[in-house]
């Protein structure tokens, strides 16, 4: 008789979800699903807002990464207005960007994932977490804890306040750089690199602990969807939508204005999480992955000095595995921070002309930036009053959701071995979806914190066992 | 250095009071000591804990649920192992409570300043909800309470 797992919640991620494994006769996982079980909706009920309020009310999506909503949203609404905002406008908004990418990168890292990778998967679950990182390595620990406060600042000092600033605004940002705020940044960069460069030390000394994982965690290929720039180096603010294959080989770039000729979304009846695949190959064939793993293999270089040296040895390992989005994920954290040193030196950065005003010239507006999970896109269409009459979200995690199912069924017929659910089991099952650092609040846009459950299903339906947390 | 965190969602009703507290002491401005830090925050979370760590006490101000709205209650906070021991494993992650904070703020950075707790029950917790008058009524008392707090930690750091 087949059987079903059903884990709910899943637990050290951002949202609510649950999971379930279904077994076949012979008690062996046949299917596995990742479930979103809340949504909240914003793209419907902005409709009728006036499109000047989209970045307000767009950050509000997320008390995790705001900012990224802030940068897709704004520059959604610059293409309505048709400017070209004036150049340390950009570069202020993508100094606040990377700080918003070190700042998540480093809870999902130091917060949410360093507990597995310290302690191991089967480690006791009364230690696995932040408190046993900080008793086994309270250097990690604090380290961790000081790259957050880094970002947090950064994004403090830009926009007046850590969660939903007000700074990012259609046509460029509210108020210059002061000469002070950019020295009290500079001052911090230091020791953050230093961090940063050491982490990543740590982790290359740890990560072959994890064979097993590193083959079974969303070890597919597939392709890759980033930003791309014509350096070919890694780009967070800009450029073209590019799908690209694990060697960096391109299979198509477009212009964020033509991201319909390339991705489409399918909804599954059991989740409110969307499933965007690249068009030309179909549904579900054209299943993707964004974000960190999904940058480094597209680019050919990072475009700082020490982010480089790193990216060369990053190609030597199996980048096929999601597992290394931990490793990807502290490559952009050294190479955020080196490019917000390179920005904070640009010679016009405190230059006052930082916002240009227009009324709206045009009914579409896309806009796309690198969030910390990857690409995020805004379309939104306007009347001829300037307000909302649709808008369409495509957000990072939503773009890895094919990828993190298929990977939840990878480990879970790697890993689930019995009818009965342990921990070490569960505790993979939550960390292949972890290694993406999902945002459901985000993807969903649902309200809440992101426990887990998981439910083991009888063929026939019926709950065989159940965990949660 | 005394420091004030208030903290809560000021969007939902009476969980904001934290917060409208620090709003009601910052506008006493001058008048607060010259070593009062205060904080608003949504939420305890542990990049917190090197602030703390710096602190000499840390007065945390909170909403709490109960059955009499506007009672007002303070805690030494004293003792960390029983809230440790209730750790539950996976999802304190990124938000901790005051106790989780004060041990943090010792195994990384070898300090847990004294610390205190204050509390008022609130009523209305609803997304959109004002601040329910039972707790519009006791927040002059806790504010006094507060203030008397602080001078009391003031006299105690001062040389004798």
């Amino acid at each position: 008789m087949s059987r079903q797992i059903l884990i709910d919640p899943v637990t050290r991620i951002e949202g609510h979800s649950k999971i379930t494994i279904q077994l076949d006769d012979a008690g062996k996982v046949q299917d596995a699903r990742f479930h979103v079980t809340q949504m909240r909706g914003f793209e419907k009920f902005v409709e009728g807002r006036p499109f000047h309020e989209m970045p307000s009310l767009m950050g509000r999506i997320c008390g995790i990464c705001p900012v990224s909503h802030l940068m897709a949203s704004a520059k959604a609404c610059d293409e309505l207005m048709r400017v070209n905002i004036p150049r340390p406008a950009s570069e202020l908004r993508q100094i606040m960007n990377l700080a918003q990418i070190v700042q998540s990168h480093a809870l999902s890292f130091f917060y949410l994932s360093s507990p597995d990778l310290l302690l191991g998967m089967d480690a006791d679950p009364a230690q696995r977490h932040l408190f046993g990182v900080a008793q086994a390595d309270p250097a990690l620990a604090r380290g961790g804890v000081k790259i957050r406060q880094f970002g947090q600042q950064i994004i403090e000092l830009l926009g007046g306040k850590r969660i939903h600033p007000g700074w990012v605004v259609p046509g460029g940002v509210n108020e210059a750089l002061s000469p002070e705020k950019r020295d009290m940044m500079l001052a911090m960069i230091p020791d953050v690199l230093e961090i940063a460069q050491n982490t990543l030390t740590w982790y290359k000394g740890v990560y072959n602990r994890f064979e097993d994982e590193i083959a079974t965690f969303a070890n597919f290929k597939s392709l890759f969807l980033g930003l791309a720039n014509e350096d070919n180096t890694l780009e967070m603010y800009d450029g073209n939508l590019r799908f690209g294959d694990v060697d960096g080989n391109v299979v198509a770039e477009v212009a964020p204005n033509d991201y319909e000729s390339v991705i489409m979304e399918a909804v599954e009846p059991d989740s409110y999480l969307k499933s965007p695949f690249y068009k030309p190959y179909g549904y579900p064939d054209g299943i993707y992955r964004v974000g960190p793993l999904a940058r480094l293999n597209l680019v050919k270089r990072c475009g700082t000095p020490r982010a480089d040296e790193e990216l060369e040895q990053f190609r030597l390992v199996d980048r096929n595995s999601s597992f290394h989005y931990h490793y990807a994920r502290l490559i952009d954290i050294l190479y955020s921070i080196e490019k917000i040193q390179q920005l904070l030196n640009e010679k016009d950065i405190l230059d006052t002309r930082v916002r240009v005003f227009a009324a709206p010239n045009r009914h579409h507006g896309i806009g796309v930036s690198e969030a910390p999970r990857g690409t995020l896109l805004h379309h939104y269409e306007i009347d001829d009053d300037g307000q909302i009459k649709r808008a369409n979200l495509i957000i990072a995690t939503g773009n890895n959701n094919l990828a993190m199912n298929r990977g939840v069924l990878q480990v879970a017929q790697r890993f689930i071995t019995s009818a009965k659910i342990t921990d070490g089991m569960l505790n993979r099952v939550e960390a292949v979806i972890r290694s993406f650092d999902p945002c459901l609040s985000c993807s969903t846009h649902a309200i809440g914190q992101m426990p887990l459950q998981i439910q083991l299903l009888a063929p026939g339906g019926e709950i065989v066992d159940e965990v949660k947390r | 250095m005394i420091l004030i965190i208030g903290y809560g969602n000021s969007l939902c009703g009476d969980d904001g009071v934290g917060p409208y507290l620090i709003e009601q002491l910052a506008h006493l401005g001058t008048k607060l000591p010259e070593p009062v830090n205060l904080l608003s925050v949504r939420q305890l979370t542990p990049e917190l804990s090197e602030q703390v760590s710096r602190a000499e006490t840390v007065i945390f101000v909170d909403a709490a649920f109960g059955e009499t709205p506007g009672k007002v209650s303070c805690y030494k906070l004293t003792n960390t192992t029983s809230a440790l021991r209730a750790l539950h494993p996976g999802v304190h992650t990124h938000h901790v409570d005051a106790f989780l904070l004060l041990s943090y703020a010792r195994q990384l950075y070898g300090r847990r300043p004294l610390a205190y707790l204050y509390t008022i029950v609130g009523q209305n917790f609803g997304l959109g909800d004002p601040l329910s008058p039972a707790v519009e009524v006791a927040l002059p008392a806790l504010l006094s309470r507060l203030k008397a707090r602080i001078t009391r930690c003031m006299n105690l750091a001062s040389p004798k």
